[in-house]
């Protein structure tokens, strides 16, 4: 199993993952997961060209053709923009289709051709790890070390620049080059990818590791960190289970993208589906026995006792269940943390009675304040706020 | 003495439409201004030439008489709240010490220095228990806020503040109101794009009225007249009602 070519294999897919996270984390919080996919798709030409001017299949000739041929397109695309009426969602579908055609075409008169080779460059469109050589291995590592050390270099400016560029700008920060930094990383990543994933996906292990990641985490350090170890586990992991099946490596790498992609959206906690579903039966519940807390509390003259009428019998017996309050009989009976509960909710009610008072056109969401801890400190410290100005 | 700000003749066009014309701004003295206008009247506009932010068909900025690009360490910008993800994977402390990342320079990371300047930054705006929330599960009003704390971070000598006051609660006007009067009282400039224009007599002590061009700038006594204002907002009338109102309730 553990042969010298599959060491090899294991190693440049785990780097390409890896780097692919890293630098699609910059790309997707961009927002710039299309032009991403645009610049991938217009390395085709770029790879056709350099194989006919060079005239022989020299993988580094190659790599700057395909390389120059995609920055060019993302210049093309931002030149677009600026100088026509067009739309960037609309820009980005016309260049990625028309030099991705254009790729299409040319490796067509490569493959009739017979100078070059009948194969042409089908193995670039989807991908193939088998093949990998020890030079593929040191330059995809070369890659990656720069790829790396830039971002630990210029942490801060490249944060700043993909959070607010204009803001880094009106500190003096040339906003514009490290803007071509990036891209240029974007492109020779995508490039060193693209004999294993292969141009029509090259763009997606940019894209999916760098979004699952941002499900699990609200810091930026920790963000690049797991999306490199994501797009790291989507190559290994693609590659072994390609050699084994004899499928496309490009394919079945994405294909663990998504898989993760879907395990994350569904379960990923605090910006998963299920938390935020379970989230709200949750928050609903709690806010029909919160409640019915204070309304029996209000009903019972602000006393800890009394009278249960019968049609809240059934939500009470669930309240009984969260500790909140003891059913006998006739009578129900606020338990010691029910008690606080119906003084915090009665408290946070009279607040936000206040600030209405204070300010009419204010929006309060009464579900939220009852439920949403957070929402009602922020609400809280909002009224403490104005209630000082009003005292002063 | 050189000026603590001159615009001279600044002009800004999108594709050959100028959207501001012939500005010039001869800032003598420490002040806080607002900048007034109708919707359209090119008042951030003015805020991101004068910040080199966007390209100038004409004209320069010079701050404390050198040029704006040598200059910037002096000044200190607040964008529009709108203007950013505030789903962004960042939290409070680490948005507001952006500002120091300019005194800091290239690949050097924030220290404790600068820590202490962020957190003396967020407790000018009331937002120090925040500090470590992710900025998305913050109000608009504190987001504001974390805004400004930034711009303070940036200990500069003139602040650009691009609406301020738009959307947040009134008691994070309140903190913003008596934090410009403050910075005013420490010898700070701030040049504020406003949209209340009742509350301005009671704030600031100098308004530029713009529309398209310059149509006047000066103390508010003196400046703020409803012949000026006529001439800014136009046929404006409701606006100019409401005022008439206003000022006459207070005498």
């Amino acid at each position: 199993m553990w042969t010298y070519n599959t060491i090899l294999i294991l190693v440049g897919t785990a780097l390409i993952g890896a780097c692919s996270g890293l630098i699609g984390t910059f790309a997707v919080l961009r927002q710039r997961s299309l032009t991403a996919d645009a610049l991938a798709h217009a390395t085709l030409p770029g790879l056709c060209l350099a194989l006919v001017i060079s005239g022989h299949r020299s993988q580094s000739v190659m790599m700057i053709g395909a390389t120059i041929v995609s920055l060019f397109a993302v210049w093309v695309m931002s030149w677009l923009t600026r100088h026509t009426r067009t739309k960037p969602d609309a820009v980005i579908g016309i260049v990625l289709s028309v030099f991705f055609g254009a790729g299409v075409a040319l490796n067509r008169m490569i493959q009739s051709s017979s100078a070059v080779g009948k194969a042409g460059l089908s193995s670039f469109l989807f991908g193939k790890a088998s093949g990998m050589l020890f030079e593929d291995v040191v330059v995809i590592a070369s890659v990656s070390v720069v790829c790396l050390g830039l971002v630990l270099l210029l942490y801060k400016e490249l944060m700043g620049l993909t959070f607010q560029s204009e803001y880094l700008q009106s500190q003096g920060w040339p906003v514009q080059w490290l803007d071509y930094l990036m891209m240029g990383l974007l492109a020779v990543t995508v490039v060193v990818s693209l004999p294993i994933v292969g141009v029509v996906l090259s763009s997606a292990l940019i894209i999916i590791p760098a979004t699952t990641a941002n499900l699990w985490t609200n810091r930026f350090s920790i963000l690049l960190l797991l999306s490199s170890t994501l797009g790291a586990i989507s190559g290994i992991s693609g590659s072994i289970i390609s050699a084994s099946s004899e499928t496309p490596t490009g394919a079945v790498i994405i294909l663990i993208a998504g898989g993760m992609f879907l395990v994350s959206f569904i379960f990923a906690p605090e910006k998963g589906l299920l938390t935020s579903w379970l989230r709200g039966t949750r928050q609903s519940e709690e806010w029909k026995q919160r409640q019915l807390l204070l309304d029996l509390w209000t009903d019972w003259g602000q006393r800890d006792q009394g009278l249960l009428e019968y049609d809240r019998r059934s939500l009470a017996a669930r309240a009984q269940r969260s500790g909140l309050l003891t059913l006998e009989g006739d009578m129900a009976r606020l338990t010691t943390t029910g008690h606080h509960l119906a003084n915090e909710m009665q408290h946070r009610v009279d607040v936000a009675k206040k600030l209405l008072d204070l300010q009419p056109m204010r929006e309060i969401d009464f579900f939220e304040l009852m439920t949403n801890d957070l929402y009602a400190k922020t609400l809280a410290k909002e009224a403490e706020l104005l209630f000082q100005e009003g005292v002063a | 003495m050189s000026l603590l700000l001159d615009v001279h003749d600044l002009t800004v066009a999108y594709q050959k439409k100028p959207v501001l014309w012939n500005i010039d701004l001869e800032i003598e003295s420490p002040q806080l201004t607002a900048i007034i206008g109708p919707n359209g009247a090119g008042k951030s506009t003015l805020i991101k030439a004068i910040l080199g932010l966007i390209p100038t068909l004409t004209g320069y900025v010079h701050i404390l008489g050198e040029p704006m690009k040598k200059a910037r360490r002096k000044i200190a910008y607040v964008p529009q709240r709108t203007s950013v993800d505030w789903d962004f994977p960042i939290n409070v402390m680490e948005t507001v010490l952006m500002g120091t990342y300019g005194s800091l320079g290239w690949f050097r990371r924030p220290g404790k220095k600068q820590k202490e300047i962020a957190l003396r930054a967020l407790d000018d705006v009331s937002m120090t228990e925040f500090a470590d929330r992710q900025i998305g599960q913050l109000s608009g009003g504190q987001q504001q806020r974390v805004f400004i704390a930034r711009a303070l971070a940036q200990q500069a000598e003139i602040y650009f503040m691009d609406e301020p006051m738009a959307g947040v609660d009134a008691g994070t006007e309140a903190i913003i109101f008596g934090l410009l009067k403050r910075l005013r009282e420490q010898g700070k400039t701030i040049f504020v794009v406003h949209h209340d224009v009742e509350s301005i007599p009671d704030h600031f002590d100098h308004i530029i009225l713009l529309n398209k061009r310059l149509i006047a700038y000066g103390p508010t006594e003196t400046t703020f007249t409803p012949e000026n204002l006529k001439r800014t907002y136009g046929g404006r009338l409701d606006l100019l009602d409401q005022l008439a109102i206003s000022m006459q309730q207070k005498g």
